[in-house]
């Protein structure tokens, strides 16, 4: 599974715990929109660090870089390099 | 005496009106500059002709110097302000403005957006669309003199009959509050303050006017930044941090606290729910230079009621993990009452009562509820809190949920009431039920509803309720039942249902 694909399936999980299986887009926001609360994002925060080893404590970040499939692609583009 | 809420800071633009007082969205605004804002507004409200003053003033803003100006204005003016968060669906904007039939409301580009046609059509007073549409500065006008026992602000919360309560807050209370925290903290102007809380929740009383009270400058945190504020407090070299816990709790476990990583704290101020314990530490770490205080508060007591200091050993409430609620503040006292409002003793369990110059005038437009929250007992106004805890032999408070239906979701408070009132409209049917789930160290993350309507969508459900309620009220599950279960009194028994949602989430792992 390439690292979109991993994300978005990441994404689908937490939203369906929330009870919201409505489709999204890759820039469809979902953390600003308040699709995905703080506990979500925490979940998405500790899978990001431990699978692309981005290190928050250092980096810090907003709202926004977590918003959607594409501003997280985007992320972990920006740690890692361009994604496989 | 002058009890206008304007007055400190109208005080510190004539002595040091050159120092910053405000820093929102890449302004730097001095004393001088906004209390020469404050009085524009509050001289634009003064032409509205309105014979209704002291009236309310509705702030349709957020995070914004139209926000702070609007508020110091409206004060400035003789009015009492309102704070309205432009998030809110526009039929309870619309509902709220109907309420407060407002003199005059001032809104920023967020307030706009939420301007409906709808919501304008409940609004029949003058709109501040923007800041230059004021009158010219006068710089002989002085913020208008108010009496201690006079309106200072109107808040909101959640009510269980699924109208909302609008906290009558005189400037007295206001005015002890930030005397009072100028005693306890030492404040001085070369503090820099936090502003993590929206106007709408009553911690950003205690923010802006402790600040302007203290000389200091306010910083409200953009709202991209509440999650995950590192940087900010960093980089803006904050000495106060106030917000709820939440932001600990979220910060500990993503494992975003590094040791030392905020030497310029030296106050820090958690309320709003309750405080984990292991949140606490980690943030004391992080904070080596600041007092980690665990404040415990009410809308109807002006923001701040009680204080437990992290100490070494700390004092927690056993078996929840969660810091104690500590002693009351100075000017408060409290009590333990039983069902009549009897005092207990001191490890019985009751509802926490609070007395002292914070307490509120009531709520607006409901003297019966009124009369049953704030009693007066041997001529002293009382505030029945609701809240459920006991008292040690040394003093300290702990708290162990509540005595109501109410809840906080997410830090917000919300009375189940309330949404089954509106549910129970949309269904047309009164056998609904709500309840907070799922519960996370003592802080539930949403709500879940049943209802016994067959064939009725969950997201349509879903959808009318967003029109009706805030967002963090919104249900997350809407269950079909054939019949709710009763407890042995015939009420719903909702520990059953949640044990219900808890049962089927451990089947979906």
């Amino acid at each position: 599974m390439n690292d979109r694909l991993i994300v978005r399936s990441l994404l689908r999980g937490l939203l369906n715990q929330t009870g919201d299986h409505d489709d999204f887009a890759d820039g469809d926001s979902l953390v600003m929109s308040g699709r995905l609360d703080s506990v979500d994002t925490l979940d998405l925060v500790v899978f990001l660090e431990e699978k692309y080893g981005i290190d928050f404590a250092e980096r810090g970040f907003e709202k926004n870089d977590l918003d959607s499939v594409d501003s997280i692609m985007s992320l972990i583009g920006t740690t890692q390099g361009p994604s496989k | 005496m002058n009890y206008n809420l304007a007055s400190p800071l109208f005080g510190h633009s004539l002595t040091q009106g050159t120092r910053l007082a405000l820093s929102v969205a890449g302004q730097e605004v001095s004393y001088a500059a906004l209390a020469a804002l404050a009085q524009r507004v509050a001289g634009w409200i003064g032409r509205q002709g309105t014979s209704r003053a002291p009236g309310f003033v509705g702030i349709l803003a957020s995070r914004s110097v139209e926000a702070y100006a609007g508020v110091l204005g409206a004060c400035w003016s003789g009015n009492a302000y309102v704070p309205l968060n432009p998030e809110l669906p526009e039929e309870r904007l619309a509902q709220l403005l109907g309420i407060i039939q407002p003199v005059a409301v001032i809104v920023d580009d967020t307030g706009r957006h939420a301007l409906s046609a709808r919501v304008r059509n409940a609004v029949s007073a003058p709109i501040l669309n923007s800041l230059d549409e004021l009158p010219a500065f006068a710089p002989h006008d002085r913020p208008r003199r108010v009496g201690a026992e006079d309106v200072g602000y109107m808040i909101f919360t959640s009510g269980s009959t699924g109208i909302p309560k609008g906290v009558l807050v005189p400037n007295r209370a206001v005015h002890h509050l930030v005397n009072m925290l100028q005693d306890v903290y030492g404040f001085g102007p070369e503090d820099r303050f936090s502003k993590a809380y929206n106007l709408s929740f009553d911690g950003s009383v205690h923010d802006m006017f402790t600040a302007w009270n203290s000389g200091g400058s306010l910083h409200p945190v953009p709202a991209s930044q509440l999650m995950a504020p590192m940087k900010f407090i960093q980089e803006r070299k904050l000495t106060v941090w106030a917000s709820v816990p939440s932001t600990a709790v979220f910060l500990e476990r993503g494992k975003m606290l590094q040791p030392g990583a905020f030497p310029s704290l030296r106050c820090t101020i958690f309320s709003g729910e309750p405080l984990p314990l292991r949140s606490a530490l980690a943030w004391q770490k992080a904070a080596p230079n600041s007092v980690i205080d665990n404040i415990c508060g009410h809308t109807e007591c002006c923001v701040f009621s009680t204080l437990e200091r992290l100490t070494d050993p700390p004092n927690v409430t056993p078996k929840r993990g969660l810091v104690a609620i500590g002693r009351p503040l100075p000017g408060f006292t409290a009590a333990v009452f039983d069902e009549s409002c009897r005092p207990l003793g001191a490890g019985q369990e009751g509802e926490l009562a609070l007395c002292g110059p914070q307490v509120a005038l009531g709520y607006f437009q409901d003297p019966d509820r009124t009369a049953k929250r704030f009693p007066v007992i041997d001529g002293k106004v009382w505030y029945r809190t609701g809240d459920l805890v006991y008292r040690e032999e040394s003093g300290i408070y702990h708290h162990l949920g509540r005595i109501d239906d109410q809840v906080k979701i997410r830090g917000h408070r919300v009375e189940l009431g309330e949404i089954e009132a509106n549910l129970a409209e949309i269904c047309g049917s009164d056998s609904v039920a709500a309840v907070a789930w799922p519960v996370d160290h003592g802080s539930a993350r949403g709500v879940a509803v049943f209802h016994c309507v067959e064939g009725l969508p969950a997201e349509k459900v879903r959808e009318a309720l967003m029109r009706r309620v805030p967002r963090y009220a919104v249900p997350q599950q809407v269950l079909q039942l054939a019949g709710l279960p009763l407890t042995a009194n015939g009420k719903v028994d909702r520990r059953l249902l949640v044990e219900m949602l808890d049962s089927k989430a451990e089947r979906a792992k």
